[in-house]
């Protein structure tokens, strides 16, 4: 898991390292880190899973958003194994 | 001015059951009398199975030979046929008790050290030795 995570961090743009970031700054901003921390490392192995359920779900987002630009960016991350522990990563140095 | 970059090559295998077969056989009978007692009160070999399994996998670390490496790249532990890996840019805190130092990626005590940290055993390693590498490499 570790070295599919280097691989795609190696691989991210600079946009999508941002986004994770700002994620990550976002859920520690609300005390979340710890939670957040311990619901990603459960649910790690389902990223691919996770990524075509919010596929599934995205004609009812876009009934509220017209373009949810960052659930296409979260579902685009996810189909990316390694994905979460970038997150995981970014999370811990917050914690 | 130059700069000096410390090269750290350690590897070490820690098996404690190799060590300590009273301890083996202490295992050995709590497992066999918990699946006795899940068969007891359960009826269901399947249950008393399963308990044995989760038993003997909660003390694999254990059981089953560990192997550590130390290197320029960060800490490695294969156990079982699975390699867990941290940088050495990840790991923020070192705590070291008598037999074993956690190396964890949470600059505070966290209740999720054990799952993101590593905990190397010292059995079967040069104690003083791995102590050093880690503080060399771990600033705390």
């Amino acid at each position: 898991m570790t070295d599919q995570a280097d691989e795609l961090e190696a691989r991210l743009s600079d946009e999508d390292k941002a986004f994770l970031d700002a994620l990550a700054d976002g859920l520690a901003k609300r005390r979340l880190a710890s939670a957040a921390l311990f619901w990603l490392e459960t649910m790690k192995p389902l990223n691919f899973v996770t990524s075509s359920m919010m596929i599934v779900l995205r004609p009812i987002i876009t009934t509220v958003w017209s373009d949810p630009k960052r659930w296409d960016r979260v579902t685009k991350l996810l189909e990316e194994r390694g994905a979460i522990e970038l997150l995981l990563r970014r999370l811990e140095a917050r914690a | 001015m130059t700069c000096y970059r410390v090269v750290v090559d350690l590897r070490w295998t820690a098996h404690p059951a190799k060590r300590r077969p009273r301890d083996v056989a202490l295992v050995a009978m709590v497992v066999l009398f918990s699946s006795y007692a899940v068969l007891l009160f359960t009826h269901s070999i399947f249950l008393s199975a399963l308990a044995i399994v989760v038993l003997l996998i909660s003390v694999s670390a254990f059981l089953l030979p560990t192997h550590y490496t130390l290197d320029d790249d960060g800490v490695h532990e294969r156990r079982a046929g699975l390699t867990r890996s941290r940088a050495w840019g990840d790991l923020r805190r070192l705590q070291i008790g008598p037999g074993a130092a956690l190396v964890s990626p949470f600059a505070k005590k966290h209740y999720m050290d054990r799952y993101r940290g590593v905990l190397l055993y010292f059995d079967g390693a040069d104690r003083d030795a791995v102590i050093a590498a880690l503080r060399e490499k771990i600033p705390s």
